[in-house]
């Protein structure tokens, strides 16, 4: 039913709650069809929360 | 195809989109298009196999970034155009079961920013003037997919409710000094009868002048025109407020309550709107457990609500559940 996804784009990401640890991230892909489709993850990079998504805190 | 038709009458634009028919419609229960793809199953719209947010662009959209050419042309009373906007889909949650209801403060606190971030980059366009963020929920509603869900729909013009919200808090504005919504939420604490729930931040009333008889307004203390006026956090009271609203909306009679939920905040125009103010609007179509409102003769054909209660009641129904 879903097209296939292209790798995508990272979006560099927002900083939340007004201080260095919590960021919400973006990653959009591209459908063959041409619709966008966003993942938005968030993560704390203090270790707190949700940043259960692989790699995220690297990248912040 | 889909095209914007100019009603000269009303002096409203009507979206055609007869591809819409074909959308999704109550999918099986073993298959949810909006779940995420499991591994060995068939796929959904969503690639990956978790999810926290997933926003996408609707696949059976009312209107497109690139619209097709309208099925008809213009004539010098009946104004055409492509219906150039976008329409998008916000999944809540991986999870299937549940609704708005069921999530967590943090969790619709995220949904919270996800909401601002779409309204910022969505009205970012040059296309688009009008960012409407908004909720069916339930199958009287006329939801296809009763998967967590919400949807924004970015026009390329202001709708007529909003455009009606923006005139007369502009006259209220040039003829008070005040803004219109800071006087009803100042009648409304006021008077104090109607009013749900509130915290620091916002304050949930079912309106003096309510359409229907659950109808729950949740209006910002301070004036803000849209979500990224907002700070931390007052973003997170909404967050909490919201959690409120819904959970007494799902106790009041036991069962998931269903509605409609808007937001209504300032255009994205680029134009300034002194005397706007962000609110959000409930509206659930039961009158009663059993007894739903429907629109009929006087709403639809004259626009003149009847509501069947008074909403000093229902404000003490929702205050006590």
């Amino acid at each position: 039913m879903a097209q296939k996804a292209d790798r995508g784009i990272e979006r560099v990401g927002k900083r939340l709650h007004g201080t260095t640890r919590n960021w919400m991230r973006t990653r959009t892909l591209r459908r063959d069809d041409g619709r966008y489709l966003i993942y938005y993850t968030f993560t704390n990079t203090a270790g707190q929360g949700s940043a259960s998504k692989g790699n995220l805190q690297k990248n912040v | 195809m889909s095209e914007m038709r100019w009603d000269p009458v009303l002096e409203e634009w009507v979206i055609t989109a007869p591809s819409r028919q074909d959308r999704t419609f109550l999918p099986p229960k073993d298959f949810c298009p909006l779940c995420p793809t499991r591994p060995g199953s068939e796929p959904t719209e969503v690639p990956d196999s978790d999810y926290e947010i997933v926003v996408f662009e609707n696949k059976f959209p009312s209107m497109r970034a690139i619209p097709p050419t309208p099925a008809v042309t213009s004539s010098k009373l009946y104004k055409v155009k492509p219906a150039q906007g976008l329409c998008e889909v916000v999944l809540y949650t991986p999870h299937h079961d549940g609704s708005l209801a069921d999530l967590s403060v943090e969790e619709i606190n995220r949904l919270v920013y996800v909401w601002t971030d779409r309204y910022e980059e969505l009205g970012k366009l040059d296309f688009i003037e009008y960012v409407f963020i908004f909720e069916n929920k339930g199958e009287v509603i006329g939801v296809t997919i009763p998967h967590p869900h919400g949807q924004i729909y970015a026009f390329p013009f202001i709708p007529p409710k909003i455009q009606r919200e923006i005139e007369s808090s502009e006259r209220h504005l040039k003829n008070t000094g005040e803004c219109l919504f800071c006087d009803v939420l100042s009648e409304e604490l006021g008077d104090g009868r109607r009013i749900v729930a509130e915290n620091a931040h916002f304050v949930a009333f079912v309106p003096f002048f309510a359409h229907y008889p659950y109808e729950v307004h949740i209006y910002a203390r301070q004036h803000k025109a849209s979500l990224t006026d907002l700070r931390y956090d007052e973003k997170l009271d909404l967050a909490k407020l919201l959690k409120t609203i819904l959970t007494k909306y799902d106790r009041l009679w036991g069962f998931s309550l269903p509605y409609v939920m808007v937001m209504h905040q300032k255009p994205t125009d680029g134009k300034p709107y002194h005397g706007y103010h962000f609110h959000i609007e409930f509206y659930p179509p039961n009158r009663t457990k059993e007894k739903l409102k429907y629109l009929a003769g006087t709403e639809v054909g004259a626009y003149t609500f009847v509501n069947d209660t008074l909403p000093e009641e229902k404000a003490a129904e929702l205050r006590k559940v």
